[in-house]
């Protein structure tokens, strides 16, 4: 028998068909039918009131707005039911709640025996006193259905401990029914029992209908365990029993299998409490540092330390969430703000959503330092920032000039240089991204260096763990280069280590300090600090409460401060019932605010960790809000706090006190709010940002990209949803293109993926293929970028479909070209190769386009790299006479330049410097870039093919000044090396010593760790000089191996070269003929057939001194051949000189020897003419002794002359007697 | 193995495997001939299958000269000396001779099969994408082989086999060098660049077959649909076909044609 209500078998929430009898949604936990909504819990700060009994009307205390599911609908299109305004009304929410079902069994039993009106009577009077435990719990009772109780703890107002609070009713309702069954008229034959289910979870709050109500599946499995539970007994589910399981005794119960689940329930019976209750309140205050002296005092000493001894120093403060390092930070600012030295203390944050920020935390800081907000127009940016650069550097003290500092460091801020500034420094000459982000770093360096000659400086960049891949290089760099008392210090969680897991590691200016939880006792501290009167002394019942919160807060200061904080505002006692978790604490906290301070702190979660009041704007109007009052309130609590300055000019900024308050806010939303919102913040800062977008591109993209695919998930209307995913896509793409031409590749490609990832409006493709398709494009360009072959690859073949699909030629071209290059990366030469001539095979036929004459340079590269150099030379020449004639000088240029290096390694070297010298023309007249390559190149040629040294050094000078001026600081690595290597064939040391360590020092100091082979090869050759064999044949095997792994084979074969040098030198000529070998080997591969005789000569020599004649003499009759053939000038001598050492007749041996002699002098290289002397005297000691004599002593003075002591030593010491 | 006396004491060593109609594998100036073995053993089953070391190179006599008349004259003496008609399977400058001596002695030729080659003039193949087309390309070629022998084989050997280890490049590089000296390898090379057999393959007339397969050549000479195209401007009465695969990937495809060729005389009585 049934209540005799009427009872709904469908669903009003979700449509599901019920059976007859059912009382609840089978589906979502609906109340079905009369009765539902009994009783709205009253909203946060307000009393709670008994429930009303199942039948008497409820009073709807908060009545909803009408319209939309849970309220009104706002302002705009598609904007869904939240914040409406209206007094009281509660807004639809997520929250995490527990739910609680109860029934009064034997129900029917009774009503069998019993009269109507007296059933009606005994069932009303139990459900209102069970009811009374609910509200007595801090629960609500969300509505009555029969003889079944419907009960929240957690909706509308949260509680830290709702899920204990839940089971506590549950076990008094249980122990409320004997009062109830007492009380039944006739009791001795007629009595309830009582069936609790209790389960906590996620849930949908708001209105429906005329009363507040929660969805959810934790609902549904609340009533599900109820149905299941024991009569008498309090049945929970998982999560309530893993909250409550330290205050509740259990039995834990076979898993139930419940109606609509698939899989069985874990299940638990609640036995009894296990740690009674209530108890007190207290009052906030600032938190004192307690137990972070050790670390405070590290910090102080590193600050001491960088200042003293002038030089960088990288403290990376490690801690979970609300462990203190925020407050250690503030305590370092704090003991540093009354220095005399001011020094100067900076701070960037890093957003949680920022992992697609590029630099972001850079920009807070920069933007700190020159004053500068977002709504600056353009011009006005620029000027101060420029201003801002030229106080502080000035031309002496850097390589770089201020302007050029200002430009490079304006890309990040958004900041567009005027055209006067901007191309005179090459800043916006140069497209490679790498090259860009080269000179980011070197520029904030340099402006970091200059500040620190001011004054200390210290950087402090918060939550890096969410910064930007480029971000955290920048910082390493920071920390290694700088040359000035710079303290950096960083604030992560953990998952930074699992993000960079050799971060600051190893390096001797590194410290990393985990911050730990406090103990016990420094909790207790805080927490009696942070107390009233909580000093222990319990004078008004404070001190009794310093075990329990210290005990409850596992000693995280946050949740200690975050736990006094509401005990000190909401005069609560109530410790026994404190919060689990940091985030119970804080859901907690926001629940105790008045009902506008929670909605502007919902509102700003959507904006981000930091915000502008502007931006909150709408919901004065919407709600009629007092947001001055509300901020200024929710500062007064400290959950806000203004910040020094701001990004948009005009708008007061706050930042949330932690970021922990801002999640909690933001979950709270609902996705359709969440959706609404973060398309309304993307618009607001586009349109504050106007003419700046750039600077906030990054931040833009990410509010649309939420909006559209939150709005996906939820009921957006279908042209809003369209408007805002046209919004994100175009957003995400920009934002990608900004990060990778900021050389930030995993930031762009995470732009570009989302972007491609958000979902199209319901049952309608996703945007525009033509869009997706070029987004995928450069998706494979920085994938590829990133290493990521595979990935690149895969998205170009789609984009190749795409536009074979478009007849689109020209583009499947190049795409057939990317995916070549791709595949090269791989090492798959054929594949590439086939891509290649796919491209070219489609374009041919077709009107000249510089898609093809980029398909016939990439593959002539490739060939030359193959040492197929035919193939190089065929592609070179279809590249150059398609650039021709369409007019593209630099593609001209560089199509000279692989045929004159392709006819340089075959030998023909009129043809090379003919082709080289073109090369540079046509590259003067397009491209300073292209010229330094061009002029490198030539450059090359004429020292190693024809041995023209003076005309090599000019090429090498002209490029080292263009390259000086675009700010090409890979090539100045190069240029100074090959500089060094020239001055190496003079026997001037000195310079060596000096381009040397202008390579090497820029190699380094600029992390390019690609180009260190140069000056690794260099350090060597200085090593040999010193007679320092051991060094140098380390460096030497270095230098090699990296310039292997690098492709640099010419540098390789010029390291083994001198590797054999160091290893004959030092006596090892079987090692030295080994690494000789090598560098033959490596000839043969690459193709490099004028150093082969250079290579073989000296092989010849080495075996001659080793007594190997026989092979010696092989060797040398190769090279003669090799070098009559090739017409080398350095060829000749060496192979005159290998000649010379393997000659059986000494005049034979000397004459050659005398003529290689000649020959190195010709060429100008000296040491090489002293090394062919000390070989002649060593061979003529027995024949002519006074000849021999007169050749060593020669040979001694002019090693000595040109700084080489150890050769000099070695033929003093064959002086005949 | 035997021995072929030539003019002024030069030797051509030949030699001979199989039992049937003669079939003679004229060597290709710039390969080993281990790159006809896989077709010679085809062939074997059935045919009389002669090959020969060019004068210069191999076993044969390390003199030349090495033009192109030189070069036919000993291809249609070891045809003679073998037995005379016979079906000529030849690639690259083999074919110029082939077809040489099929115009100026037609008795002793059957067949010219090749299965890569075009014997005309490299002015012929100005409008192709092949690299003997461009003069660039090829006296840069020829300056590597005078100045670099190894390197210069080394790219022929690259380009025409993309799916070689290092290892197996350096390996017939050595391979080529020892069978045939730079000095011969750049006259008969330089021979081949300046002739053009077009009168006397056009000749041949339906006794030439030009096998056109893709990915032959390594570049140099059009291949596949292109070459075929070609071939039928050029050779408008010789049996023009395209094929799958090249004479060492699949030489059963080459065998076959050669097969065609031959079935009467392997049908008549003996």
């Amino acid at each position: 028998m049934a209540c005799g209500g009427a009872l709904s078998p469908t669903c009003p929430n979700c449509g599901t068909e019920n059976p007859a009898a059912a009382k609840f949604c089978i589906e979502c936990g609906t109340g079905l039918g009369a009765g539902g909504s009994g009783v709205v819990a009253p909203p946060p700060g307000t009393t709670p009131q008994p429930p009303a009994a199942p039948g008497v009307t409820a009073q709807a205390a908060h009545p909803a707005q009408s319209g939309g599911l849970f309220g009104g609908q706002l302002p705009g299109v598609g904007a869904p039911a939240w914040g409406s305004p209206g007094a009281g009304a509660l807004p639809e929410e997520r929250r995490k709640a527990t739910v609680l079902f109860a029934d009064l069994f034997g129900y029917t039993a009774i009503a069998e025996r019993m009269d109507p009106e007296a059933v009606k009577s005994i069932v009303d009077r139990a459900l209102r006193r069970l009811g009374q435990e609910v509200v007595r719990y801090g629960g609500s009772v969300d509505k009555y259905i029969g003889d079944n109780v419907m009960a929240v703890f957690g909706a509308p107002v949260s509680h830290e401990d709702d899920p204990e609070r839940a089971v506590r009713a549950g076990l008094a309702m249980q122990a409320a029914m004997e009062e109830i069954n007492k009380d039944i008229p006739g009791a001795a034959d007629v009595s309830f029992s009582l069936r609790v289910g209790i389960n906590s979870g996620e849930v949908l709050a708001g209105q429906v209908g005329d009363g507040y109500t929660v969805m959810g599946d934790a609902v549904n499995v609340a009533a599900r365990l109820q149905a299941a539970a024991r009569p008498g007994s309090v049945t929970v589910g998982e999560i309530t029993h893993r909250l409550t399981r330290g205050a509740i005794e259990y039995e834990e119960l076979e898993p139930l299998t419940l109606k609509g689940k698939s899989e069985p329930v874990p299940a638990w019976e609640a036995a009894r409490v296990l740690i009674p209750g209530p108890a007190t309140r207290g009052a906030r205050t600032e938190a004192p540092l307690i137990g972070r002296e050790d670390e405070s005092a590290l910090l102080m000493s590193m600050f001491e330390r960088v200042g003293r001894e002038s030089r960088p120093h990288l403290v990376t403060v490690i801690g979970q969430a609300g462990v203190g390092k925020s407050r250690l930070l503030r305590e370092l600012a704090t003991q540093i703000g009354g220095r005399p030295e001011k020094p100067a203390f900076r701070v960037g944050r890093c957003p949680a959503y920022g992992a697609g920020l590029a630099y972001w935390a850079l920009g807070e800081i920069l933007r700190d330092q020159f004053e500068l907000v977002d709504t600056d127009d353009s011009e006005l940016a620029w000027a101060k920032l420029l201003r801002g650069v030229e106080s502080v550097v000035s031309d002496a003290e850097t390589d770089e000039p201020p302007v050029r500092i200002a430009a490079t460091i304006a890309r990040p801020l958004g900041i567009e240089p005027p055209a006067e500034h901007a191309m005179p420094t090459g800043v916006h000459d140069v497209d490679d991204a790498q090259q860009t982000r080269d000179r980011l770093f070197s520029a904030v360096r340099s402006l970091v260096e200059a500040v620190s000659r001011q004054r200390p400086v210290v950087i402090a960049l918060e939550d890096i763990h969410w910064a930007d891949e480029g971000m955290l290089d920048l910082i390493e760099y920071l920390a290694r280069w700088v040359r000035g008392p710079a303290l950096i210090v960083c604030l992560a969680r953990d998952e930074l280590l699992d993000r960079r897991p050799g971060w600051g590691g190893g390096r001797r200016n590194a410290t990393t300090i985990s911050l730990e939880a406090l103990s016990q006792d420094e909790t207790r501290q805080l927490v009696a600090a942070l107390l009233p009167d909580g000093n222990g002394t319990g004078a008004n019942g404070q001190g009794e409460l310093v075990p329990q919160v210290a005990e409850r807060s596992a000693g995280n200061p946050l949740f200690a401060e975050e736990m006094v904080n509401r005990i000190r505002e909401e005069g609560s006692k109530e410790v026994q019932t404190l919060p689990e978790t940091v985030h119970a604490v804080l859901a907690a906290r926001l629940d105790s605010l008045s009902a506008p301070e929670r909605r502007v702190l919902q509102h700003a979660s959507v904006v981000g960790q930091t915000f502008w009041e502007g931006s909150l704007a709408g919901i004065e109007e919407e709600e009629g809000i007092h947001l001055q009052e509300a901020l200024a309130a929710l500062q007064e609590k400290d959950l806000v706090i203004p910040s020094a300055g701001s990004r948009l000019a005009g708008e007061h900024e706050y930042a949330f006190k932690h970021v922990l308050i801002r999640d909690v806010a933001y979950s709270t939303l609902p996705k359709s709010v969440r959706a609404w919102k973060h398309a309304q913040v993307g618009g607001f800062i586009e349109e504050r940002a106007a003419d700046r977008s750039e600077g906030v591109v990054a931040m833009v993209a990410d509010h649309y990209g939420r909006a559209a695919a939150l709005g996906a998930d939820t009921e957006m209307e279908h042209s809003e949803l369209e408007r805002i995913n046209l919004k994100a896509l175009s957003a995400l793409e920009a934002a990608g293109d900004a990060a990778a031409s900021l050389y930030s590749n995993q930031e762009a490609l995470s732009h570009y993926e989302t972007a491609l990832s958000l979902p199209g409006e319901r049952g309608s493709p996703r945007a525009d293929p033509a869009v997706r398709a070029r987004i995928a494009e450069k998706l494979g360009d920085v994938a590829l970028r990133l290493g990521r072959v595979d990935q690149a690859t895969g998205v170009w073949e789609e984009c190749l479909e795409f536009h074979r699909g478009e007849e689109d030629l020209a583009r499947v071209g190049d795409l057939h070209r990317k995916i070549g290059a791709g595949l090269w990366h791989k090492g798959d030469r054929e594949g590439s190769i086939e891509h290649y001539q796919k491209g070219i095979d489609l374009l041919k036929d077709g009107p000249p386009c510089l898609e093809l004459v980029r398909l016939y340079e990439e593959a002539a590269s490739l060939y030359m790299h193959t040492g197929d150099n035919m193939l190089a030379i065929y592609a070179s020449e279809k590249a150059l006479r398609l650039a021709e004639r369409l007019g593209e000088a630099a593609a001209a240029s560089r199509a000279h330049g692989i045929f004159g290096r392709v006819f340089g390694r075959i030998g023909d070297s009129e043809r090379a410097r003919q082709n080289l010298e073109r090369s540079v023309e046509l590259a003067r007249e397009s491209d300073p870039a292209e010229a330094v390559r061009a002029l490198l190149t030539l450059g090359y040629h004429l020292e190693i093919s024809e041995a023209d040294y003076k005309g090599a050094g000019a090429a090498y000078q002209e490029a080292l000044e263009l390259a000086e001026q675009t700010g090409d600081l890979p090539s100045k690595v190069e240029l100074h090396a090959a500089l060094a290597q020239l001055a190496a064939h003079a026997g001037d040391w000195d310079a060596v010593e000096r381009e040397a360590e202008a390579s090497g020092q820029l190699a380094e100091r600029e992390g390019l760790t690609g180009k260190l082979c140069f000056p690794y090869m260099m350090r060597g050759m200085l090593r040999w000089r010193e007679g320092r064999f051991d060094e140098a044949a380390k460096g030497l095997r270095q230098a090699a191996d990296l310039a292997e792994q690098v492709g640099r084979s010419e540098v390789a074969f010029q390291s083994l070269f001198w590797l054999g040098a160091a290893l004959r030198q030092r006596g090892d000529h079987a090692d030295a003929d080994t690494e000789l070998a090598r560098a033959l080997d490596l000839c043969e591969r690459a193709g490099l057939v004028a150093q082969s005789v250079e290579a073989i000569s000296s092989r010849a020599v080495n075996l001659a001194l080793a007594g190997r004649l026989d092979a010696a003499r092989e060797a040398a009759d190769e090279a003669e051949r090799l070098a009559d053939r090739l017409r080398y000038p350095v060829g000749k001598a060496a192979s005159l000189e290998a000649r010379g050492a393997v000659a059986a007749d000494p005049d034979e041996a000397s004459a050659a020897l005398a003529e290689a002699r000649a020959a190195w002098q010709g060429l100008g290289r000296p040491l090489d003419a002293a090394r062919c002397e000390y070989l002649r005297g060593r061979l003529l000691r027995e024949s002519n002794p006074d000849e021999a004599r007169q050749a060593l002593e020669r040979a001694a003075a002019e090693a000595k002359r040109y700084g080489v002591d150890h050769l000099a030593e070695l033929s003093l010491k064959l002086l005949p007697a | 193995m035997a021995w072929l006396e030539r003019e002024e004491g030069v030797e051509i060593h030949w030699e001979e495997r199989g039992e049937g109609p003669l079939v003679v594998l004229a060597p290709y100036s710039m390969f080993h001939p281990s790159v006809y073995d896989p077709i010679a053993a085809e062939l074997a089953r059935d045919h009389r299958v002669v090959r020969y070391d060019d004068r210069g190179a191999g076993e044969s006599s390390r003199k030349g000269p090495h033009d192109m008349n030189t070069g036919s004259g000993d291809l249609a003496a070891v045809i003679e000396a073998s037995g005379g008609a016979t079906v000529i399977v030849g690639l690259g400058d083999a074919t110029h001779r082939a077809v040489r001596v099929c115009a100026e002695r037609p008795e002793l030729v059957e067949a010219i099969v090749t299965p890569g080659g075009m014997p005309a003039g490299r002015d012929r193949l100005e409008h192709s994408e092949a690299m003997a087309s461009s003069d660039t390309v090829v006296n840069a070629f020829l300056s590597m082989c005078e100045t670099d022998y190894r390197s210069a084989l080394r790219s022929l050997v690259t380009a025409g086999n993309p799916q070689m280890s290092e290892e197996e490049i350096r390996a017939r590089v050595r391979l080529q060098a020892e069978y045939q000296p730079q000095e011969t390898a750049v006259a008969r090379l330089r021979a081949w660049v300046e002739d053009d057999a077009l009168q006397a393959a056009r000749a041949c007339g339906d006794r030439l077959w030009l096998l056109c397969a893709e990915a032959t050549g390594g570049g140099w000479f059009p291949a596949g649909r292109e070459a075929a195209e070609l071939s039928r401007q050029l050779f408008p009465d010789a049996h023009v076909e395209e094929i799958e695969e090249g004479i060492v990937s699949r030489p059963d495809l080459t065998a076959a044609v050669v097969r065609r060729v031959t079935a009467p005389l392997r049908a008549a009585p003996a």
